[in-house]
């Protein structure tokens, strides 16, 4: 069944939507939560609380790229999860290489506005070559490791390690440009 | 919320379009070796005539353009389905909501399909088919406790049927229709369960139509005991390593996969009886 037809099913509040979600994406969905969650019980909990929510969006959503919507539901939820448990240990690795991406002279206190942060790195990304959107997407959203995004993009760990390393630089460059972190 | 974290939510607004087009597998990323397979229709029609059959095509698969395997199909046009009762009464069940039955004309992809738990060479039987697992000792169904639905072997116990139109192939405009069984058996003699999608087709095919394979590590050629070849693909994931092998059999496709390497498959061929 097509993402199209997946989409049509639940506008209608046809429950065989769901079953199709299921069918087709709950490996996605259980990635994306585990990726960031690390437990397999927590990772399951959100992917049910992700289709529960899909099916309260759709409708008044009617999203064209049904797999990416899917996946940042299940990303923002898990997230949402995470922040509230303040027991869990975070992604360090994550965050700390993301930590390079923000300009050094960056006024704790002043935050961008989210919203405002979203649409530049959009804007960065889109303009980025397919393998290189592909490598930070899987690294930085799908919280895959290096070795694991590495792999998906057909290089070896070392060019993607320097990739990496190269596009957080190109970010914080285009960040900084855009005066997005200004005062 | 520290700003790295800050950040680290903002890139969970990324475009749809960007979060899905970073899970593509088709694409070519350098080491990948990407297939077609391409159905030839008309031109290369009527090779031979076998009794109960009427037209043979040609498909081939080729990569940059050059043809690796070419394999025969054959259009079983007096195929006889069960009635929609007979297949209730062996415990076929809808597709989406696991009610007993058989559900039909499912916006124009399905003709008709469904799930059932039984043992799958007993359904292909009732659609008068005779598959390489059929009477084959070295294949059985998984009842074991290692292949339980519990282990995650779910599927083993959920053999789908489907006729309808083909999903592997990207032009859909035509009025080709296919009986698609989707379903596992564990070999015995390795103990391994390995996953079976056969597709038989039951129609003229009007056009040329494609199918997109997804790209694997490595690949081989060999030759099978009915004259033909087979495509075995391995791919290698994170935790795992698994081989397809594309061939056809009696005009029939067969998609077989198995979490091993090529070397492994090749005994499962053995096994099913086709090398």
């Amino acid at each position: 069944m097509d993402d199209k037809e997946i989409v049509e099913l639940l506008y209608n509040r046809d429950e065989r939507g769901v079953k199709a979600v299921r069918d087709k994406f709950s490996k996605l969905i259980m990635n994306v939560c585990r990726g960031i969650l690390r437990s397999d019980e927590e990772a399951e909990q959100c992917a049910n609380d992700t289709l529960l929510r899909l099916w309260e969006s759709i409708p008044p959503d009617r999203p064209e790229n049904l797999t990416g919507y899917i996946a940042k539901m299940a990303r923002r939820l898990t997230l949402n999860r995470l922040r509230y448990d303040t027991a869990r240990k975070r992604n360090s690795d994550l965050l700390t290489e993301l930590d390079e991406c923000i300009p050094s002279d960056c006024s704790v206190e002043r935050q961008a506005e989210l919203s405002e942060l979203t649409a530049a790195i959009n804007e960065w990304l889109s303009a980025l070559p397919g393998k290189q959107q592909r490598l930070f997407t899987l690294r930085y959203f799908y919280t895959y490791g290096v070795k694991e995004a590495a792999k998906a993009c057909g290089m070896s760990k070392t060019a993607a390690t320097t990739a990496l390393m190269r596009l957080r630089g190109s970010l914080k460059k285009y960040l900084t440009e855009r005066g997005v972190y200004n005062d | 919320m520290t700003k790295q974290e800050q950040l680290f939510e903002a890139i969970g607004g990324i475009d749809d379009d960007i979060a899905a087009n970073a899970l593509r597998t088709t694409e070519r990323c350098g080491r990948k070796i990407p297939f077609k397979l391409v159905l030839i229709a008309a031109a290369l029609a009527a090779v031979s005539l076998l009794v109960g059959f009427t037209v043979i095509f040609k498909n081939t698969v080729e990569q940059n353009g050059k043809k690796l395997i070419e394999f025969n199909i054959k259009i079983y046009d007096d195929l006889v389905h069960p009635s929609f009762e007979e297949l209730t009464e062996m415990g076929a069940y809808d597709l989406y909501d696991g009610t007993p039955g058989v559900q039909t004309i499912y916006r124009g992809y399905w003709n008709y399909g469904f799930y059932i738990k039984a043992d799958p060479r007993t359904v292909i039987e009732k659609y008068g088919l005779d598959l390489t697992v059929n009477n084959n000792d070295n294949f059985t169904t998984a009842n074991s406790e290692e292949y339980s639905e519990d282990q995650g072997f779910n599927w083993f116990y959920q053999m789908h049927v489907g006729f309808g139109v083909n999903e592997y192939i990207e032009n859909m405009g035509q009025n080709e229709a296919v009986l698609s069984f989707m379903f596992g058996l564990v070999d015995k003699r390795l103990d391994l369960p390995v996953s079976f999608i056969t597709w038989c087709y039951t129609e003229e095919l009007n056009v040329p139509v494609s199918y997109n394979i997804a790209n694997c590590e490595k690949y081989e050629v060999i030759d099978m005991n009915n004259g033909e070849k087979a495509l075995l693909g391995q791919y290698d994931n994170t935790d795992f390593t698994r081989t397809i092998a594309y061939f056809t059999y009696d005009g029939i496709v067969y998609n077989v996969s198995a979490i091993t390497d090529i070397d492994g498959m090749k005994e499962v061929l053995a096994d099913l009886g086709v090398l």
